[in-house]
């Protein structure tokens, strides 16, 4: 089984071509642009020989996620749960702000909490989206959610294949 | 002659080269490097660099098994967060799959009454918080709980003194100029022109996006 397969990146891509040439296996040449990860075999060919960088190689399976230690995730989960209540603090003062410049001060400090959220709580167990961690918010969440993200879940579920 | 270090960018103020005493510089200078205010400065004490012993190294056994019980908010964050996960791994379907659930939850969550002030002392607060996590992931070597915490403690600071600045100056200070967040650590900064990379987490300035 190839460990990889090639990525093209559209935005990049300045169509000279050489990828066609030299792919083993013509995976580079498809309509929609994009490479042809059924028949693509890794060979890392394309991505070498691109003169726009424009190839990436991405491995087909994500290594499982570091453990994590109960401790680490509790000490950062009190750091977002505290900025968790800030945003909520925040969106109601916004509510009640009227000034261009009040609102515009108030969503950069909710924007940089949300940043640093999102940070915290990938270091807090949800790095990847293939993990098990991951897989298990997912099935819990659909206890309590309206039809139409049910299936957003569901599809999640699907597709994202769990690896640890 | 001292020298003094920008707790942000590194960048070094020398009084030997620069022919002002730090103390002397007025409140409002800031760090020619990054913009920092006067206030992140450190002085930097000439010392012997001993050698530390990193011996003892805990085996991390611990997992996380159960899932703690997380606010609407917290849910719609985990799953931006995951959504840039997504991105990463150019899965381009599972990432929008990931932003709708966050907004979904995003839409879900209340507001808190509260005020200005409420949020300066909790974010005061989170100094020590982060502080303590990182005791907590040095301890048990969670090299990217560091980096992390390395970042959120230093965005929390400017937090602080642009919440202080605000408190002071009211909306004067930020009338006839930009505000700036990096979109990848939150790190804020108030000016018409974004440092070339961020200064907390060195990111390119095509991620520090303007509040608009
Ligand atoms: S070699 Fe690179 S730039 Fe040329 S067509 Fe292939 S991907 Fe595009
Ligand atoms: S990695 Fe090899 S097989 Fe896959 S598209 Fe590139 S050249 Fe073709
Ligand atoms: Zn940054």
């Amino acid at each position: 089984m190839n460990k990889e397969h090639a990525y093209r990146n559209l935005k990049l891509c300045t169509k000279d071509c050489l990828c066609l040439f030299v792919c083993p296996v013509g995976a580079t040449d498809t309509e929609n642009g994009q490479i042809d990860f059924e028949k693509c075999i890794g060979c890392g060919a394309c991505a070498r020989a691109c003169p726009s960088h424009a190839i990436t190689m991405i491995p087909n399976e994500m290594p499982p996620q570091q453990k994590k230690n109960n401790q680490v995730v509790n000490s950062l989960f009190l750091i977002v749960d505290s900025k968790i209540k800030q945003i909520q603090k925040l969106n109601y003062i916004l509510e009640q702000a009227d000034g261009e410049v009040e609102k515009k001060f108030l969503k950069t400090l909710i924007h940089s909490n949300k940043v640093m959220i999102e940070d915290l709580v990938r270091e807090a167990g949800y790095m990847l989206p293939q993990s098990k961690n991951t897989y298990k918010l997912l099935k819990m969440l659909l206890n309590d959610v309206d039809e139409a993200h049910r299936k957003t879940i569901e599809k999640l579920l699907e597709k994202i294949k769990v690896n640890d | 002659m001292k020298k003094y270090r920008c707790t942000l960018c590194g960048y070094i103020y020398d009084e030997e080269i620069e022919k002002v005493k730090f103390e002397d510089l007025p409140e409002d200078w800031i760090c020619p490097l990054c913009g920092a205010p006067k206030a992140l400065f450190e002085l930097i004490e000439e010392k012997d660099v001993s050698i530390s012993n990193i011996d003892d190294r805990e085996v991390v056994s611990e997992s996380v098994d159960e899932l703690r019980t997380l606010t609407n908010l917290e849910l719609s964050l985990i799953c931006s967060n995951l959504a840039r996960g997504c991105e990463k791994q150019y899965l381009e379907e599972e990432k929008q799959l990931f932003l709708e659930l966050s907004q979904y939850y995003e839409k879900r969550s209340q507001n808190l009454e509260g005020t200005l002030s409420d949020v300066k002392e909790m974010n005061i607060k989170d100094l020590d918080y982060l502080n303590q996590a990182m005791n907590i992931a040095s301890k048990f070597q969670d090299r990217g709980a560091k980096r992390i915490l390395t970042w959120a403690t230093k965005s929390s600071n400017i937090m602080k003194i642009i919440l202080d600045n605000y408190e002071k100056k009211g909306i004067e200070y930020l009338k006839h100029t930009k505000i700036w967040v990096c979109d990848i650590c939150g790190f804020v900064f108030v000016g018409d022109v974004p440092p070339e990379v961020c200064p907390v987490c060195k990111v390119p300035n095509f991620k520090i996006l303007e509040v608009k």
